[in-house]
């Protein structure tokens, strides 16, 4: 590459030695600084020695050794130091992209040649004048003509060579320049620059502007790529005309500076045009995202225009309401979403939709603002399948409650019928002691048996009531019932149960009055299954530890109960769905048993759940205290 | 029949069904005695006073089976009359394994249980006569001789006179005036008796030598 630089470098300087200040490298027109910079933007400032040795070389080979090697040397140093900045700070400072994709690319890339070679021009016609080569009073003149040189020189050239080297930053546009189009541009340029010339005239440049149209042209239609690359030509066919014809240096300068204005302008307006062929392709890109998202959303979407109708609507609208787009499109939206007031922006609302066939279903809707120009985004869903699940849900659960409640009722006929049993062995047993007695003649003792008749009669009765009420509504019979007395009496009944199996049953006992409002028959089959349930689980499992312990404690109104066993505890895989009914680790068990006791818990207003522990289950419910405000539960 | 001593101990936890039931035993003229509890029982209850138990298994406090385990610890041969709840089968078994003679479900039918007491008090009679006569036995056997037990054991084994003479190596009249003395000593009129009887000493040797 090295090789490659240095020749192009070298062909360049020889090519454009025109005009110069001899012996020395001021001449009008001067692209080698164009190729330095390329080079530097597009592989790096590590380059910037080759710039040294391009000069040299260059100096060597078109000029000769004219004057002494250190002035040599020291020129060739400013202008690879010039430039070598120049780079710097268009690459590390204002950060310009090589591949000049925006306007600020280019805009930075013209500012920083003008400005590099201005630079390089004081430094190179200063050094020169110092060292006696040139005059001081020439300073003015020679400086102004080494920088219009390097300017249009380094602007125009590096920009022709960076779009050069990144094509695929700077595409030809979508529709394809016809060959004829090229044509006539070309026979344009051609046209203009015969124009200016044939008027052999002292102010030839005075045409110069008619170059102006088929740059703007081919700028607003190729963009940089066509546009660095007339400039180039342009720049050419001017220096060979000019040279041709002789013309004297004023007019050189002249046009260069025309050229300059030429350059800018147009390299300008072509990287405008390029940031918009840009833009819009990515707005294009964004759009075909937008339109599958659109099209392929399960939800059914509107456009909706200010006034409610219909500007678009996806596949899953049409499905919805089972019609083609285009027959949406224009309608408006009270057609076939009645009672939606216009289009107003709202949170998911439940509407009735109608179908193009005439029917109904329910639709949740809701509507987005979209953009600034009033239209609105319409989201859509069919919710009727939702509906018909959730009905069902509904029935099962009542018909969940119901079996609850039933089996909840059966349990308590079990303990009911020992209550029950009793009023019923009394009364038998007196009944029979009475007809002894009548037949006795004992009419005393007569009379005190059948007077206890009648008080288990009503002890007996009301059993029943209680059992009744609980069928027919699920009612509780609410009274107070002494927490420590309540656990103590179901402990005693499962008692002898615990120690065949060899489980030691504890409760510690508060000994304190506290007191809650319940059924105490309802209670103690909660606390019967909770015990029996640990029971159960630690003799089928075997645990080496054999224990079931009780406590409880009161706050903020409620009493707590606390169970913890030293069972297996609940298997990971039952316990989401533990207090389901028909869910059990028993081979006899209907799995009702914890159903129905957090059925009763919340009937009774507490909650019952069990706890995660490391050894065994934890099973906690609540009730609420007789007679104190409570938090919530 | 019942002796006269004999007492339905019953333990209810429910005073309506405790005293309706004594009320209507003590008419069918049975004597009573009723307890609230298993601990009010146990602190009563002496295992040599004939008797019999009506318990009702589920009560608050100590239970009837726990009942039922401490009477069987301190070896009372009470008979026990199980009062369960309906469909209760499971403490109905333990309470068998305790040693419960009979069993009712609730509500009990008078007539029968009566009629089961009375059983049981007849059985608890008959176990405390014949604890009683094998009580007299033992002390008779004790009185025999070495010879006497000797030609009482070869009488069991159904031998005759001669055959016992022959083995003992005595005289068959000798034997026979054994015999006459085991039949004084023992209180056995007949010679029957006296072979039933050696068979009876015999098992229970042999029960005891197993």
């Amino acid at each position: 590459m090295v090789a490659g630089y240095l020749a192009l470098y070298v062909a360049l300087d020889w090519m454009s030695y025109l005009y110069p200040v001899a012996p020395f490298a001021i001449t009008v027109w001067n692209p080698p600084p164009g190729l330095s910079l390329a080079l530097l933007l597009l592989f790096g400032l590590s380059r910037a020695p080759w710039l040294v040795a391009a000069a040299l070389l260059a100096d060597f080979v078109v000029r000769g050794t004219a004057t002494s090697p250190w002035l040599h040397l020291a020129a060739a140093g400013a202008i690879a130091g010039g430039y070598t900045l120049t780079a710097a700070i268009l690459a590390r400072v204002v950060r310009i992209d090589p591949a000049l994709r925006r306007v600020r690319d280019v805009g930075w890339l013209l500012v920083g040649s003008s400005a590099g070679a201005a630079l390089v021009a004081l430094l190179f016609v200063g050094l020169h004048a110092a060292a006696g080569a040139v005059a001081w009073a020439d300073f003015g003149s020679h400086a102004l003509r080494f920088w219009i040189g390097d300017a249009i020189g380094a602007g125009l050239t590096s920009a022709f060579l960076l779009v050069l080297a990144t094509p695929a930053a700077h595409p030809w546009p979508a529709r394809r320049p016809h060959p004829l189009e090229v044509l006539l541009q070309l026979a344009s340029i051609a046209a203009s620059l015969v124009l200016i010339f044939v008027r052999s005239h002292p102010a030839e440049s005075s045409l110069f502007y008619l170059l102006f149209l088929p740059a703007i042209w081919i700028a607003m239609r190729y963009g940089l790529r066509g546009a660095s690359s007339m400039l180039v030509a342009v720049q050419l066919s001017l220096m060979a005309l000019l040279w041709i014809r002789m013309n004297p240096l004023s007019t050189v300068l002249e046009f260069q500076f025309l050229m300059l204005a030429l350059g800018v302008t147009t390299l300008l307006l072509a990287a405008v045009t390029d940031e918009r062929a840009a833009a819009r392709a990515e707005l294009a890109e964004r759009e075909s995202e937008l339109r599958t998202i659109f099209e392929t959303a399960p939800e059914g979407i509107l456009t909706l225009d200010a006034s409610g109708r219909v500007v678009a609507a996806n596949r899953a609208a049409e499905a919805t309401f089972g019609v083609a787009s285009a027959e949406l499109v224009g309608r408006s939206l009270d057609s076939f979403l009645p009672g939606h007031v216009g289009a107003r922006p709202s949170g998911p609302t439940e509407l009735e939709g109608v179908r193009s066939d005439g029917s109904r279903f329910p639709a949740e809707v809701s509507v987005a603002p979209a953009g600034n120009l009033g239209l609105r985004l319409l989201l859509l869903r069919d919710i009727g399948h939702r509906r018909e699940i959730e009905e069902q849900l509904r029935e099962r659960q009542e018909e969940l409650a119901r079996a609850l409640r039933l089996a909840a009722a059966g349990e308590m006929t079990s303990a009911l019928a020992h209550e029950l049993n009793q009023p019923l062995s009394a009364i038998s047993n007196y009944v029979k002691a009475c007809r002894l007695l009548a037949a006795e003649g004992d009419g005393a003792r007569l009379a005190g048996a059948l007077e206890r008749v009648v008080e288990e009669v009503a002890r007996a009765s009301e059993v029943v009531r209680r059992l009744r009420d609980f069928f027919r509504t699920g009612a509780a019979h609410l009274e107070p019932v002494p927490v420590s007395e309540l656990i103590r009496a179901t402990l005693q009944s499962v008692r002898s149960r615990a120690e065949r199996h060899s489980i030691a049953l504890s409760w510690e006992d508060p000994h304190t009055s506290w007191k809650v409002l319940g059924d105490r028959v309802q209670l103690e089959v909660v606390l019967l299954n909770l015990v029996n349930n640990s029971i159960d689980a630690i003799s089928q499992a075997r645990s080496p530890r054999r224990e079931v312990s009780l406590t409880a404690s009161a706050t903020g109104g409620w009493v707590e109960v606390r169970l913890e066993d030293t069972g297996p505890g609940v298997p990971p895989d039952v316990t989401p769905r533990l207090f389901q009914p028909f869910t059990t680790s028993k081979a006899d068990g209907m799995g009702l048993g914890l159903a129905i006791s957090r059925y009763v818990v919340e009937a009774h207003g507490g909650r019952l759940w069990s706890e995660e522990r490391a050894v065994g289950a934890v099973f906690c419910f609540t009730l609420p205290l007789e007679g104190e405000p409570r938090s919530a539960a | 029949m019942s002796q006269p001593q004999a007492v339905v101990y019953i333990v209810e936890d429910d005073e309506a069904v405790r005293s309706s039931l004594a009320l209507l035993l003590s008419l069918q003229g049975l004597r009573t005695m009723v307890f609230a509890s298993a601990e009010q029982f146990l602190q009563t209850f002496r295992a040599e006073l004939p008797g019999c138990l009506v318990l009702d298994l589920r009560m608050h406090g100590m239970s009837g089976l726990d009942l039922l385990a401490e009477l069987q610890r301190r070896g009372a041969s009470l008979p026990v009359i199980v009062i369960t709840a309906h469909g209760d089968v499971a403490n109905t078994r333990a309470s068998f394994k305790f040693g419960a003679v009979d069993f009712f479900e609730k509500p009990v039918d008078q007539d029968a249980l009566v009629a089961a007491i009375r059983a049981a008090l007849d059985r608890d009679a008959e176990q405390r006569r014949v604890e009683e006569e094998e009580a007299v036995l033992t002390r008779r056997l004790e009185l025999l001789s070495g010879r006497e037990r000797e030609v009482l054991d070869l009488v069991a084994t159904g031998l005759h006179n001669r055959e016992i003479a022959a083995q003992l190596d005595i005289s068959p009249r000798t034997v026979e005036v054994y015999k006459a003395r085991l039949m004084d000593k023992l209180g056995v009129r007949r010679l029957p008796d006296l072979i039933r009887l050696a068979l009876r000493r015999g098992s229970k040797a042999a029960t005891r030598g197993a």
